[in-house]
């Protein structure tokens, strides 16, 4: 991929490895510049006298030694020091990743961090395929740390006089030249650090090459890497050598763009498509039952179901651990704040994701059977499915509430979220999964209104909600298009498209149906389930090929339909248990056939995907490929064996069994895509990969927030008519 | 050309004359005792590192450089590790005629056994730039060296003298530690 073109010249440092005598003036400059403390630290021995071992927040630049056997060299070996640091990426990856473009590229090259925007979700310590950004661990406000180019030496005033005299124009020039490039190159004692323009630098380069072909490698790291660098590298040895990984020469950030360019006209085309066969199927029902009703009562409710709220008792001993674990997760929280990230979690530069992120995919995952129901039910017209609606809207709703406070967790410096709505990321998948899940959210909560509502007969709110809530969803999703696109006929065209919908399928008469409601579940839910999948697309040399793919969003989005409807018929056959009901067998069934062919697209997706890609090769050897048979086996093909055919879906046992492993399958992927298929090898020079297993505040808040989610369930269906009406009048 | 006092070779130029003749050590006999080869094998060479500037009392007193050379280390080639079993990191005692100390060893194939006089002569190395004060802190090596000087420039010795290497299993309190600036 070829440089962005700009008007400005590309600031570019060249390191000529074989000059650098390791004498580390760089690096203790860096630190006097960027006023980054001393590291304290004991030598890491294997490691000579390169220290730290590794890039962090303290330490922008940092001299790595390597001595390679060499039998012509004196002694035998050949000693070569070579400088790490940001490369400053013509296309950075990091910068794509940050939602609030904390990070960003100055039109003339530095890549540089503005605090007071960042919001501490550590993406970009993932995004990047050199592992250079690093996070503040041991402080309560975590900030990310890297090198800037010394972009903040350019604007620093130079002296107009010395010695009292005033400096003529030619010595102000030279004094800039000398003065206006970053501290390294400043300090560099043996012209190891050359600063330019990165025409003039490649150039030079190239000529150093070409004087002396039997001194250097016909290389320069940095040309192509990556799309291209703004710090490139000379080298007398081949650079995998020296412990530079092969990056590739396509932009990072060119697969994300592709994919979130995609997200706002998705949105309209979903749109549409979803009212046009609203309105269809709707047509076709209303028939029917017109039919049904010539033939038999007259004000049939259709297949609407009575709900009424549970007559038990709240304080269950099954309640009370509930409670206690709500209570440690409580706890787990408070600690998070005063400890500190770093203090209260095992995350560190390497693993910067941890459980929080399993545990806010798993719960964004096996959610989406709120809008899978709630599509279902109105847009497609499944109304057998109508008694499981309020449960699976109410279920969405507490998951991705929890999945928020999780996330304000996570996040390193939360109290900047309004930064989100400040700033304007071209190609940020985090960008989009946070306002997309914000306003589905929402969205969600004014599904579930009616509930409390017909429970306390608040019938003037009703009647506002059959009023404004299809304006809303025009509302919502205009913003969220605009947001994603900042295109304003993108936003109009949504804004026509949502109203015309909204007006169409307005509340006439009593029964009105959320059919807009369910509209933006449907189209918002698409857009983040998939977008969680978009954040991985900038970890290709990260994450497994098994799971990495240029298509893994919709990877996510399948399975999260699978495993959506499947946790639906989880819940219900445990609340029929649990509460002593009886399971509606038909309809779970029916719940079940859906979980069946969206598993089965999925994987079928999912291996065809691999297939055409020729990932097939080596897909079970190894760990990674045990971990890819485990999760194919049982979550997959024993699941779909399970409830394939209708004999064995209609049992009890097997339907359960065989959601309950959909269900599982899902999870365990996402456990495999965050952190057990990732080969993580921590900050640069990748050689020190830290490890990872969650603390107990971090198991805390997890645990903590999933009874949350159970007891307030519980609390809801005690207290609001969410479950249907028992047909025989047991379990009073 | 002399061997310094602590040689385990005999002056191969000038096999007469061993040392400078108009060299007086011990001055004070009972002071300053001089190894022999039987009881101390290893040649121990001692220099700066560029990083800290001799015995370090400015410069161990800067985290930044502290950083680039947080401890002190014996460097010792791998023929010697190999005999001693010691591995890069484990912790040595170091001791010659007139004292001891323990650090932590860094085995190198930099450091290469010298041929003298038909004869291995096997070299460690440690830097001068460590003491007891600062934030950084750590064994001194001149806790080893001989203080003989040269009669004529009263330069002395401590570049070469003889010392024994064992490998300990625990540091003794001198350890080195490493302070800063706290964060």
């Amino acid at each position: 991929m070829m440089p962005p073109a700009t008007a400005t010249p590309i600031k570019t440092t060249l390191i000529d490895i074989t000059n650098c005598i390791g004498c580390r003036a760089c690096q203790v400059a860096c630190k006097q510049w960027n006023d980054r403390e001393g590291e304290q630290t004991q030598l890491d021995f294997n490691l000579g006298f390169q220290n730290p071992a590794t890039l962090s927040a303290k330490t922008y630049t940092l001299i790595t030694f390597h001595e390679l056997p060499d039998d012509k060299a004196p002694g035998g070996l050949h000693y070569l020091f070579t400088m790490r640091r940001c490369l400053h990426c013509l296309e950075p990856a990091c910068a794509s990743a940050c939602p609030t473009t904390a990070l960003a590229r100055q039109p003339d090259g530095p890549v540089v961090y503005d605090a007071s925007k960042c919001i501490g979700c550590r993406y970009c310590i993932w995004a990047c395929p050199w592992g250079v950004p690093t996070a503040e661990w041991d402080s309560l406000a975590p900030k990310i740390q890297k090198c800037t180019h010394c972009a903040d030496r350019s604007d620093q005033p130079l002296p107009g006089v010395r010695n009292g005299q005033a400096l003529t124009d030619e010595e102000s020039k030279r004094y800039r030249e000398q003065i206006v490039v970053p501290a390294c190159v400043k300090a560099c004692p043996a012209d190891c650090l050359r600063f330019g323009t990165r025409e003039d630098m490649l150039q030079e380069a190239h000529n150093r090459i070409s004087a002396h072909p039997e001194k250097y490698v016909d290389h320069i790291y940095g040309e192509k890497e990556a799309g291209g660098t703004s710090v490139l590298y000379l080298s007398s040895v081949p650079f995998d050598k020296l412990g530079f990984p092969d990056v590739g020469t396509k932009s990072y950030p060119a697969l994300s763009r592709l994919a979130l360019h995609a997200v706002p006209p998705a949105v309209m085309a979903l749109g549409a498509m979803l009212g046009g066969a609203y309105a269809f199927l709707k047509r076709r029902a209303s028939a029917i039952v017109q039919e049904q009703a010539e033939k038999s009562r007259p004000d049939d409710h259709g297949h609407h179901a009575e709900f009424e709220p549970l007559q038990y008792k709240l304080l269950t001993p099954f309640n009370w651990m509930l409670v206690a674990l709500m209570a440690f997760g409580a706890i787990s929280l408070v600690a998070r704040f005063a400890l500190g990230l770093g203090g209260s979690t095992h995350l560190s530069n390497t693993y910067a994701w941890g459980l929080w992120i399993v545990f806010d995919l798993v719960w964004i995952a096996v959610a989406a059977g709120a809008f899978a129901t709630a599509g279902l039910i109105y847009v497609f017209q499944r109304k057998d499915l109508y008694s499981m609606g309020r449960s699976a809207v109410l279920m969405g709703l507490l998951s991705y509430s929890f999945v928020t406070v999780t996330l304000i967790a996570d996040l390193g410096l939360p109290w900047h979220f309004y930064q989100l709505g400040l700033q304007a990321p071209e190609q940020s998948a985090m960008f989009e999964v946070s306002w997309c899940v914000g306003l589905y959210v929402t969205i969600l909560l004014i599904e579930f209104l009616p509930v409390p509502f017909e429970r306390w007969g608040l019938q003037k709110a009703m009647d506002m909600w059959k009023r404004w809530s299809g304006a809303y969803v025009a509302f919502a999703l205009t913003l969220f298009v605009y947001l994603l696109s900042r295109n304003l006929v993108y936003a109009a065209l949504t804004a026509v498209l949502f109203s015309f919908l909204a007006w169409s399928f307005r509340a006439r008469g009593k029964k009105a149906e959320p059919i807009m409601l369910a509209i933006a579940a449907v189209t918002l839910s698409t857009m983040h389930q998939s977008s969680l999948g978009s954040l991985f697309l900038l970890m290709p040399d990260k994450l497994g090929p098994q799971w990495w793919s240029p298509v893994i969003p919709v990877s996510f989005f399948l399975s999260s339909i699978a495993a959506g409807t499947a946790l639906v018929i989880v819940v219900e056959m445990w609340i029929a248990k649990a509460w002593k009901r009886q399971p509606q067998i038909t309809q779970l069934a029916a719940m079940g056939e859906i979980t069946f062919w969206s598993l089965l697209v999925y994987l079928l997706f999912r291996l065809g995907d691999m297939l055409v890609r020729g990932q097939f090769g080596s897909a079970f050897s190894g760990r990674l490929g045990a971990l890819f048979a485990a999760e194919l086996l049982l979550g997959g093909i024993l699941p779909l064996a399970l409830l394939a055919r209708l004999r064995l879906r209609a049992k009890q046992n097997a339907l359960f069994i065989g959601a309950l492993l959909a269900v599982l399958g899902v999870v365990f992927n996402r456990v495999n895509v965050v952190l057990l298929a990732m080969r993580l090898k921590g900050p640069m020079p990748q050689i020190a990969p830290e490890t990872y297993s969650p603390t107990i505040f971090e198991w805390g808040i997890s645990v903590g927030l999933i009874a949350a989610t159970i007891f307030l369930f519980g609390l809801g269906a005690r207290l609001m008519p969410l479950l249907p009406r028992e047909q025989v009048g047991q379990g009073d | 050309m002399y061997e310094p006092v602590e040689s385990p070779v005999e002056n191969v130029l000038h096999p007469k004359v061993k040392h400078n003749p108009l060299l007086k050590y011990p001055r004070i006999k009972s002071h300053q005792p001089i190894g022999t080869v039987a009881e101390f094998p290893y040649v121990l060479m001692t220099s700066t590192v560029a990083e800290h500037w001799c015995g370090g009392s400015s410069t161990r007193n800067i985290p930044w450089l502290n950083e680039l050379v947080p401890e002190p280390v014996l460097e010792m080639p791998e023929s010697l590790a190999q005999k001693l079993e010691v591995k890069t990191g484990n912790w040595v005692k170091v001791s010659s005629a007139r004292g001891e100390l323990t650090v932590k060893a860094m085995v190198t194939p930099r450091m290469k056994p010298l041929l003298a006089d038909g004869r291995e002569v096997t070299v460690v190395w440690m830097p001068y730039n460590w003491g007891y004060r600062g934030l950084s802190t750590g064994p001194s090596v001149n806790h080893l060296t001989i203080d003989a000087v040269d009669p004529g420039a009263g330069t002395q010795e401590t570049k070469a003298c003889l010392v024994n290497v064992v490998k300990v299993h625990e540091p003794v309190p001198t350890v080195p530690r490493v302070k800063g600036r706290r964060s």
